[in-house]
């Protein structure tokens, strides 16, 4: 909350930021992410074989590092998220050693996906970055462990048609 | 397939015998440039660059742009900003097809909507740009250069398959090619380094800046400083070689005032010198910012002038500046691009159907010689020796007695010139480098202004105008911005730029009384539409020729040289606006203690 109340909250809790020449609004600084359910790191990728042997799927996504995301926070439009992974992996229900990836985005609806949490690790990591809104750009945190998702829907990403360059790098010269 | 592969080995020797011949030291100079040897390396490179089944390229072009500059400002005698910049730049040209047809002069062909694909492509679109390293690091350099080139030649090959395609659908008219073989240069001269004392400018920028807080009526003000210096690096297939030093201070004072009834004004100094060392001193400068503010504080009470038709004198910095509104785009030879977005020129743009025919009085002679590099005392921002396309300045006659006798002409062939005569200033575009406007039976001041008292009371006056300066125009392009949508401006036509019919507003000027020759401020008034044959009618031309330098950051720096010019008869109006009030508070240094 900022100093602009909205109904049921009528004073700001201090998170009133902004970039430098911009309108305040209310925003996120360093947002902790705990869980009851935890269990070791090991064990949550035990868990994922075992949830894709239950759901009868070849193989599940592990992943590891992202680029970014985006959500949209406008009227007109709908509440969904995208997330752009960097380091994906399958990792496969019948043992086969895991598989690097690439070309998949992570969408969904925040209240659905999260609510299909299994259980959590306990290796909490700290993502630092920079958030995007109305009142520009801000340095945020968020702390959480890894999570062990029962259903999460990717997509392909967009490609581009364009061909590598025509000659090798200069370099290779040598 | 075969003539164009032809051209090309034709061009490699001529580099080599180039090189060897004229240049022994350069070559000398060349080899221990890594930034040199690196584009050499990869221009070589890139002409095997082909994709399957269509045609390497004939002509590759790198031009870098390796300067260092210290920007900074000052206002209410406190420093506002002071920042290096640092840029090595480089800007791609590729060319495929031949000199006869290239994938350039062409606006996209129809069919693909109303945007998209066919905007990018347009006559100027033939190459790009990207930064390079600073450090002088041969194989980071040409790591950059090999990206760099990659894309303009995907994008060559695909336009001019377009446009290929395009042509076969349309009845052909007679194109002149699209671009005019030029002969090799090379001059390789030291490396040019950036100097300048900050600390004791960022203190004369605090010092000046502060005078005008002896003027209760001066609303706001800025003190900007711009110095730069750097290389020029032109290396081109058919063997150009260039390195050429260049080093430019731009030092602009502007003063904003608001007149009573909200109407804004601003006047600025620009001062455009080599060097900063080479700008005025500290009391000239100080003398004139003074001078200046309170010239400001006087228009800012005067009458709003109404309805004016008569003669107008343009003297000062004015004349130059009329001389570039009306005339200086219209020299330039226009190439005329073929596709769906190829836009007609307006009047004023192109004067080649004026070719032969009287454009100024008998007496006028005008010519553009970018080889001068001052006149007097006075530096020339527009000299170079070679231009933006590394072909060497000319000399060229456009106006003599009064009629137009050529035109400027860059790389790209017009209907009218088929060939460069050095000015080449931006993205194959000609312009101007120093335009010299030149009247035999010069008069001297005084004698003008009885001309103009004259030419009044033949019209039955009771006053004529006398116009200083105009808006915006001399300075950088930050200040031609500023004046563009800033208070001067407002979004009204003709207020900052000026351009084909429109002149920009006045900004000092004054009636001249015919009674007894009396001159009081007037303000708010701006010019009529404003045709180039209001050239034709100049009465009388003043003896002492005036130095207006543009230094462009959108285009080249420019310089016209005009003597004061009277003309027979313009129009002004009262400018319609609906200005702002003025701030609800006085200014903290206009408050009485």
């Amino acid at each position: 909350m900022c100093r602009s109340p909205v109904p049921g909250f009528p004073n700001s809790n201090g998170h009133g930021r902004r970039q430098a020449g911009r309108p305040v609004v209310a925003r996120q600084g360093n947002l902790l992410i705990e869980s009851r359910k935890t269990v070791p790191i090991e064990r949550l990728r035990e868990l994922l074989v075992e949830e894709c042997q239950k759901q009868q799927k070849p193989y599940g996504y592990l992943f590891e590092d992202i680029s970014g995301g985006f959500t949209m926070t406008t009227r007109g439009d709908p509440q969904a998220f995208k997330v752009l992974p960097i380091v994906v992996y399958r990792v496969y229900a019948d043992g086969r050693p895991d598989e690097l990836v690439r070309g998949v985005d992570i969408v969904g609806t925040p209240l659905s996906c999260f609510s299909k949490i299994l259980c959590t690790g306990d290796d909490p990591a700290v993502f630092n970055g920079t958030c995007g809104a109305e009142s520009g750009s801000v340095p945020v945190s968020a702390i959480s462990p890894s999570i062990l998702v029962e259903q999460i829907e990717i997509e392909k990403r967009a490609q581009s048609q364009e061909r590598p360059p025509i000659l090798p790098p200069p370099v290779s010269e040598r | 397939m075969i003539p164009l592969k032809h051209m090309w080995w034709a061009a490699l020797p001529a580099w080599f015998v180039a090189l060897s011949l004229c240049c022994a030291a350069g070559e000398e100079a060349a080899a221990d440039d890594p930034l040199l040897r690196a584009l050499a390396a990869e221009l070589e490179r890139s002409l095997n660059m082909r994709l399957e089944g269509l045609e390497p390229p004939y002509f590759i072009q790198y031009v870098v742009d390796d300067s260092e500059a210290r920007q900074m400002s000052a206002a209410w005698g406190a420093l506002a900003s002071s920042d290096r910049d640092r840029a090595r730049v480089l800007s791609v040209e590729v060319r495929v097809g031949s000199y006869q047809l290239d994938n350039t002069n062409f606006s996209g062909g129809g069919g693909q909507g109303f945007s998209g694909r066919a905007r990018g492509r347009g006559f100027g679109r033939m190459g790009g740009a990207a930064p390079l390293p600073l450090d002088d690091d041969e194989a980071a350099i040409r790591h950059a250069i090999w990206l760099a080139t990659d894309g303009p030649y995907k994008r060559a090959v695909e336009t001019l398959t377009d446009k290929r395609a395009f042509l076969k659908e349309r009845e052909s008219e007679e194109r002149p090619p699209d671009f005019a073989p030029a002969a090799p240069v090379v001059q390789v001269e030291p490396r040019a380094a950036f100097e300048m004392d900050v600390p004791a400018w960022e203190d004369r920028l605090r010092r000046l800046s502060a005078v005008f807080a002896e003027f209760r009526g001066i609303q706001d003000s800025s003190v900007r400083l711009t110095a730069s210096a750097g290389n020029r690096i032109l290396l081109n297939s058919e063997g150009s070689r260039l390195r050429t030093g260049a080093a430019r201070a731009v030092l602009t004072i502007t003063a904003r005032a608001q007149a009573d009834d909200g109407e804004r004004l601003a006047d600025r100094l620009v001062y455009v010198a080599r060097t900063a060392a080479a700008l005025p001193d500290l009391e000239t400068l100080l003398a004139d910012a003074r001078g200046m503010a309170a010239r400001l504080v006087a228009q800012a009470q005067a009458p709003i002038l109404a309805d004016y038709t008569g003669p107008v004198l343009f003297d000062d910095v004015a004349a130059p500046q009329l001389f570039r509104q009306l005339l200086a785009a219209g020299l330039a030879a226009q190439p005329d691009p073929v596709g769906e977005g190829r836009r007609r020129f307006r009047a004023g743009e192109s004067l080649e159907k004026s070719l032969g025919k009287r454009v100024l009085p008998d007496s006028f002679r005008v010519v553009d010689d970018p080889s001068q590099a001052a006149l007097g005392a006075r530096f020339l921002a527009g000299h170079y020796l070679f231009d933006e396309e590394g072909v060497p300045a000319k000399r060229v006659d456009l106006v003599l007695e009064g009629s137009l006798k050529d035109l400027l002409a860059s790389r790209v062939p017009s209907k009218a010139k088929a060939a460069s005569n050095g000015h080449g200033r931006r993205s194959g575009q000609a312009g101007i480098g120093c335009l010299f406007i030149e009247a035999a039976e010069g008069r001297p001041q005084e004698e003008l202004k009885q001309a103009l008292i004259a030419a009044a009371r033949d019209q039955g006056l009771e006053f004529a105008l006398r116009v200083s300066s105009l808006g915006a125009a001399e300075g950088g392009a930050a200040e031609a911005l500023a004046a563009m949508f800033g208070a001067a401006g407002q979004g009204r036509r003709g207020a900052a730029e000026g351009g084909a019919g429109v002149l920009a507003d006045p900004v000092r000027v004054v009636k001249v009384y015919v009674e007894d020759g009396r001159e009081e401020p007037v303000r708010g008034c701006e010019f009529g539409e404003v045709d180039l044959k209001v050239l034709k009618d100049i009465l009388a031309a003043g003896d002492q020729p005036v130095v207006h330098n543009e230094e462009g950051v959108f285009g080249p720096a420019s310089s016209v040289i005009a003597p004061a010019v009277l003309l027979e008869e313009l129009e002004l109006y009262p400018i319609e606006a609906e200005p702002t009030r003025k701030p609800l508070i006085a200014a903290p240094h206009a408050r009485a203690e």
